[in-house]
């Protein structure tokens, strides 16, 4: 007895003489969880709601709206031209080609006397999930207030718009390299463009002559009945016409529900590892959130990172894109500043920045990696010919970008190929899978009788 | 059971269900072991160093003191809640009160309990009885979660959560009856305890970020024991069935981004969920005397099997798990010296434990590479393998201050070593792995008796560390408010983003006061 007792005090003396807490092997997943909450909770990264059910009557008219060239002055291209569900509410294009180019999607080319659009086709993937800034430089904003809309200037809107949306839809319709089309074109069927005849600062004309346009269709007149009932057809504008475009975009582009997302609503098991560990370096070590914060992961600043210049420009710094700065000439961290996306879904999106100079995830990684030395070795070969040519890779320009880049990516982030890597999976989880194919919201014929595409 | 998805060929299911509960936890914080106030024969299965609060530390005990000693050396007033039969022991009628109080350091816990019992021994038969009031203070800052201002939607959202005031009272009802067969020392006895439960120490810090845990539910311990003593020899056995069924709903506001008020939005939840536990268990106890006479050696042999169909889903996402079960043993000896100044002892115990829980596909899913796997098959395997230690040891001396009063003091110690691995297999990952995991708690108790004619009067305190409590920590001086007019409109950082849940070392503190009076 006297040893068998000696015996089992020793062994539990021993036991004792560890350490007071040993994690020697903590189950790594489940302390990733833990860890992750804590640090994205951090950011104000909380989940959605769902957005409101939007009327169904304006849905129908807003998708025939958006698949309709009749909006555009030559009849050639329309909303989904630049924002096509075949490249997730995109163009798969750089830069943007618009009234007068041929052919869709990545395929499409520059007609003959045309420009590029200076800045890439933001997706328009979960635009309706209440932003309050549209436009690479938020021009069409509401930092004023909820209902306050701010637009570029010169242009004024009319009232009864219904959100921000809405109010960004009134624009494209006036701008000419995008749908409008330049004095003297014909449509394709060779009659008189009347839309470009029309002069710049005239926008209620324009917007009235789109609407004559669209009301002289019997079924368009019958979808805006069924939009507006009660609302007689000579007091229809443009407007309404943009507030059913809203509600088709916000009900047919709302797509939020990714593997990140149910992993924030409580479903631990969403996520693998990789992506986990990738959305820890996301908020933490790589310093993303510190730009794409909150609910919407972005949209709510701006920030000069970097990216490349390309394209024809714009304003008074053409040919060089200058962002936000353009507006704001007084405040330098604006200048060459550009919104900050939005990342949902952004697996989706590319080419990215708003010169659209990566192709990848991983290009844009290993940009952020180190921006100063991804600026000034950009290698434009890997962008396509013609976009390629607008390429600003002279040293004066580098400098200028480089002078005002973000603080917070100044410094190299030192990420290894592995973090890399995990980086861009938590990226992936931020696609909805139900934003792969969105062809169901493509109509099958539209009111004008247009050919949907080419 | 629980929904798991995977990746993009995965559906959301619900994530309420998807959120899992926590197999340790569950024993941890509900354990029978705790509500048994008797802890040698319910053995509890911890799988993190979360602190005992010591809320069902109240029934007066002798050996408190001396690091709660059991094995070789008698526990005069604990034992018969122990084992019934131990009642016999008791002669003549008592009454006695024993206020406890607990307190869990960190604001973590606390509480105070009132009991007051009589014992009556009367020819063959003896019983004993004991009613109980018990006050829990909630966990964590009173105001915790009660931060948000700043807009209606988030003043709205809060108002119907703070009207809520969940009770903190516990009752307590003991009962035993048993009686002495024959003159050879054998004694038969059964006990019944039950608990009416609102309170469960500790319960709020297993839900960070909740706002309220409203509790209900009750607990029963049945106990059927048999005693006898010969020639300086003491067998005992002993049977006990002990289930808790606790019901936690737990009030939550979830913020929300809200696209159409383009605002975070605080949405009030209220998510039920259930707690029950069922023990079968059966323990075994031998002492005797040395030659000597002054030392008294013991063994004891306790097993366990413990059941839980129905686990809460605690807001730790450590383990997941629908339900599990346990076989928990424990062996252990001691001894003890009982002289006329000074007595000493020292018990060891070893508590293998083998516990498995799983978690159940709430739905038709797949594994990562495609696998179907039907609505109801297991698709987490954990499984637990304990080897934990108990040591204690303890020391008393007595002075004699009269003829018939005397004064003693107790010291003594409790170490408790926890250790295990754990194997997990997961069906949808198609993956495996193992950890291991230990931690120690150390206790120190300390006592003081005073003995007078009919009665007696004592105070017994415990202190242990190595425990743990979740927490909460927030920065200071941040608002919501704050954050809403730093930030671009409706775009704020919530208060609640910036809480962070801690795990953190806790000091635990028992102080029990005795009086026990005889009735003449």
């Amino acid at each position: 007895m006297k040893r068998t007792t000696s015996a089992i005090a020793l062994v539990l003396l021993a036991m004792a003489c560890k350490d007071s807490y040993n994690i020697s092997d903590p189950p790594s997943e489940l302390t990733l969880d833990t860890e992750l909450r804590q640090t994205i909770g951090g950011w104000g990264t909380v989940p959605l709601l769902p957005v409101a059910k939007q009327d169904p009557a304006m849905v129908e008219l807003g998708r025939s709206l958006f698949f309709d060239k009749i909006l555009s002055g030559n009849r050639d291209v329309s909303c989904a031209t630049c924002h096509d569900p075949a490249a997730s509410a995109g163009d798969a294009l750089s830069l943007p080609i618009g009234t007068g180019g041929t052919g869709i999607g990545a395929g499409r080319t520059l007609g003959a006397g045309r420009q590029f659009i200076p800045r890439n086709a933001p997706s328009l993937l979960n635009q309706g999930l209440g932003q309050f800034y549209l436009f690479w430089d938020g021009r069409v904003n509401e930092e004023g207030g909820l209902g306050r809309v701010k637009t570029p200037n010169g242009v004024f809107l009319p009232g009864g718009l219904a959100n921000l949306l809405a109010a960004q839809a009134m624009l494209p319709v006036l701008n000419r390299q995008e749908m409008r089309g330049l004095p003297g074109d014909r449509d394709i069927a060779g009659n008189l463009n009347e839309l470009a005849s029309i002069p710049d600062a005239s926008t209620f004309e324009i917007w009235n002559a789109a609407m004559r346009r669209l009301l002289a269709i019997q079924e368009y007149q019958a979808k805006f009945s069924a939009a507006y009932p009660g609302t007689p057809t000579s007091a229809l504008g443009f407007q309404h016409a943009a507030n059913a475009l809203a509600a088709f975009e916000v009900d047919a582009f709302t797509r939020q529900s990714s593997a990140f997302d149910r992993f924030l609503v409580g479903d631990s098991r969403a996520m693998t590892a990789d992506e986990k560990r990738g959305a820890l370096l996301f908020f933490g070590k790589a310093r993303c959130s510190t730009c794409h914060s909150g609910p919407l992961l972005g949209g709510q600043e701006f920030a000069n990172v970097g990216a490349p210049q390309i394209g024809p420009g714009v304003g008074k710094a053409a040919p060089l894109d200058i962002g936000r700065g353009e507006e704001f000439p007084q405040i330098s961290q604006y200048r060459f500043a550009f919104r900050v996306q939005p990342l949902r879904n952004v697996e989706l999106t590319a080419p990215y920045t708003h010169g659209g100079a990566y192709a990848t995830l991983e290009a844009v990684v290993r940009h952020y990696n180190n921006a100063d030395s991804a600026h000034r070795n950009f290698d434009a070969s890997s962008l396509a010919p013609g976009v390629r040519e607008l390429y600003h890779g002279d040293e004066a320009t580098k400098r200028a970008v480089l002078e005002t880049l973000d603080f917070r990516i100044r410094d190299p982030l030192r990420l290894t190929q592995v973090e890399q890597r995990q980086l861009v999976a938590f990226l992936k989880s931020l696609t909805d899978p139900a934003a792969r194919n969105l062809s169901s919201v493509v109509p099958s014929r539209v009111p004008s009788g247009l050919s949907i595409r080419e | 059971m629980t929904t798991r998805t995977l990746g993009a060929s995965g559906h959301a299911g619900s994530w309420r269900q998807a959120r899992a509960a926590v197999w340790w936890i569950a024993f941890c914080s509900a354990a029978p072991a705790a509500l048994s106030a008797a802890h040698a024969q319910v053995i509890a299965v911890r799988t993190a160093p979360i602190a005992d609060g010591g809320q069902f530390t109240f029934l007066p005990s002798a050996n408190l003191g001396m690091g709660g000693l059991s094995i070789a050396l008698a526990d005069s007033t604990l034992d018969p809640f122990v084992n019934p039969a131990k009642a016999s022991r008791l002669r003549g009628a008592r009454v006695f009160g024993s206020p406890a109080f607990f307190s869990v350091s960190r604001e973590a816990g606390g509480g105070l309990t009132l009991p007051i019992g009589t014992s009556v021994s009367s020819g063959a038969w003896f019983s004993q009885f004991v009613v109980a009031m018990q006050e829990v203070e909630p966990g964590g800052p009173d105001d915790e979660g009660t931060f948000f201002t700043g807009t209606t939607a988030l003043d709205a959202g809060m108002a119907d959560v703070e009207d809520e005031k969940p009770s903190r009272q516990n009752r307590y009802l003991h009962a035993t009856l048993g009686r002495r067969v024959g003159n050879r020392g054998l004694a038969i006895a059964a006990s019944a305890s039950w608990w009416g439960l609102h309170a469960m120490d500790g319960v709020e810090l297993y839900y960070p970020g909740s706002q309220s845990v409203r509790q209900s539910g009750d607990a029963l311990d049945l106990r059927l024991g048999a005693y006898k003593e010969w020639r300086g020899q003491s067998l005992e056995a002993l049977v006990v069935h002990n289930r808790l069924g606790m019901n936690q709903d737990v009030a939550f506001s979830d913020l929300f981004w809200n696209p159409s008020l383009r605002q975070i939005e605080v949405i009030p939840r209220t998510e039920p969920n259930a707690d029950r536990v069922e023990t079968w268990g059966l323990h075994l106890g031998y002492t005797r005397l040395l030659s000597d006479s002054a030392w008294r050696v013991g063994g004891s042999l306790t097993a366990n099997r413990i059941r839980q169909p129905r686990m809460p889903n605690y807001e730790l996402p450590l383990v997941p798990a629908d339900d599990g079960s346990a076989h928990a043993y424990n062996l252990g000896v001691g001894i003890a010296r009982t002289g006329a100044a000074w007595t000493f002892g020292v018990d060891a115990i070893l508590e293998p434990i083998w516990s498995r829980s799983w978690d159940r596909a709430a739905e038709a899913t797949e594994t990562r590479t495609g696998t179907p796997i039907d609505a109801g098959a297991t698709t987490l395997d954990n499984r637990f393998r304990f080897t934990n230690g108990i040591l204690r040891g303890g020391v008393s001396t007595t002075s004699e201050l009269s003829t018939t009063t005397a004064l003693s003091f107790e010291f003594g110690g409790q170490w408790r070593g926890m250790r295990y691995r754990l194997e997990q297999q997961d069906a949808i990952r198609e993956s495996a792995n193992a950890s291991t995991q230990s931690w120690n708690e150390w206790t120190r108790s300390w006592g003081m008796s005073l003995r007078f004619p009919g009665g007696d009067l004592r105070y017994r305190g415990s202190l242990t560390t190595g425990g743990r409590r979740p927490g909460v920590d927030t920065p200071d001086g941040v608002i919501l408010e704050d954050a809403l007019s730093s930030s671009r409109p409706g775009f704020a950082v919530p208060f609640r983003s910036f809480v962070t849940t801690t795990f953190d070392d806790v000091r635990v503190t028992v102080h029990q006061i005795s009086l026990s009076v005889g009735l003449r």
